[in-house]
């Protein structure tokens, strides 16, 4: 009876742990992957499956923690990609040209438009800089979860901040002459 | 002594050029390990020296700031959050 017990409060404890865990971490986790896979059902599965996998550990009594998550989701979507992640973002910085948004511009831009531009970025900036605005991450915890050099950090996320400051702007530059009235338009034109 | 530490500094700072300073910077992230974090260091001291360098790491530090905001709101799907704790 106390053995039975025992084992009930053992796998109570197991439980709140886990709640908590998810409590603490889904919506981290939950932004990560989206930013991760693009979509809302690919990061319902890779994050489904990454608590699933949590909540197994955490009952063989292993650490679990937020930086676990996001290297667990970061693995699982890499091993889908591996041809994607091989590209380092040079690719981006090349083309970038030299116009910078404004920080007065840039406070005006919605939350559907930026992500838009962030998703038309490599994986390469695309993960560091998802991880530097929506987690607030410091470089070297960046290094951790993506198993890099914490130099190669730093280098994605400078040229990945310029490059999104560029692109924001290029955006912001088309947005607005398609919002010009036709008149307008034709005017110049003519 | 305090003579010959002010060279040293100002020495080392000069090994540092600005666009390192600015690269180093731009992943400064103000409340993490980065604070005391030696690589910083020098970089967060020229600031004083320079104020076109200080306007540059303040305006950045103002576009982060945006941003964080703007990716705050992606929006979250809480019925997968409850799928996940109704399973355990």
């Amino acid at each position: 009876m106390s053995i039975s017990g025992s084992n009930e409060n053992g796998k109570h404890d197991r439980l709140t742990r886990f709640d908590n865990l998810v409590e603490q971490n889904f919506a981290t986790a939950y932004r990560f992957a989206f930013c991760l896979s693009l979509a809302h059902d690919r990061a319902t599965r890779i994050v489904e499956a990454t608590f699933d996998e949590a909540k197994a550990l955490q009952e063989t009594e292993a650490k679990v923690d937020k930086t676990w998550i996001l290297q667990e989701l970061h693995r699982k979507w890499r091993a889908c990609h591996p041809a994607k992640y091989d590209t380092d973002g040079s690719e981006d910085y090349a083309a970038a040209g030299g116009i910078s948004i404004r920080i007065e511009d840039v406070a005006q831009m919605d939350c559907a438009g930026v992500l838009k531009i962030l998703h038309g970025m490599s994986p390469a900036h695309r993960l560091v800089l998802s991880l530097f605005y929506f987690e607030q991450l410091g470089h070297d915890e960046i290094a951790r979860i993506l198993e890099l050099p914490a130099e190669t950090v730093i280098s994605r996320l400078a040229q990945a901040k310029v490059l999104l400051r560029q692109t924001l702007e290029r955006g912001r530059r088309d947005a607005s002459l398609h919002s010009e009235s036709p008149e307008i338009s034709a005017g110049r034109s003519g | 002594m305090r003579h010959s530490t002010a060279k040293a500094l100002k020495s080392a700072l000069a090994a540092v050029d600005k666009p390192e300073i600015k690269r180093l910077l731009q992943s400064f992230r103000e409340g993490t390990q980065d604070t005391n974090d030696p690589l910083f260091s020098k970089a967060l001291a020229s600031l004083a020296a320079d104020p076109e360098l200080a306007a540059w790491f303040r305006a950045e530090q103002e576009f982060d700031a945006v941003m964080v905001k703007t990716f705050s709101t992606v929006p979250v799907d809480t019925l997968v959050k409850e799928r996940i704790l109704q399973g355990s």
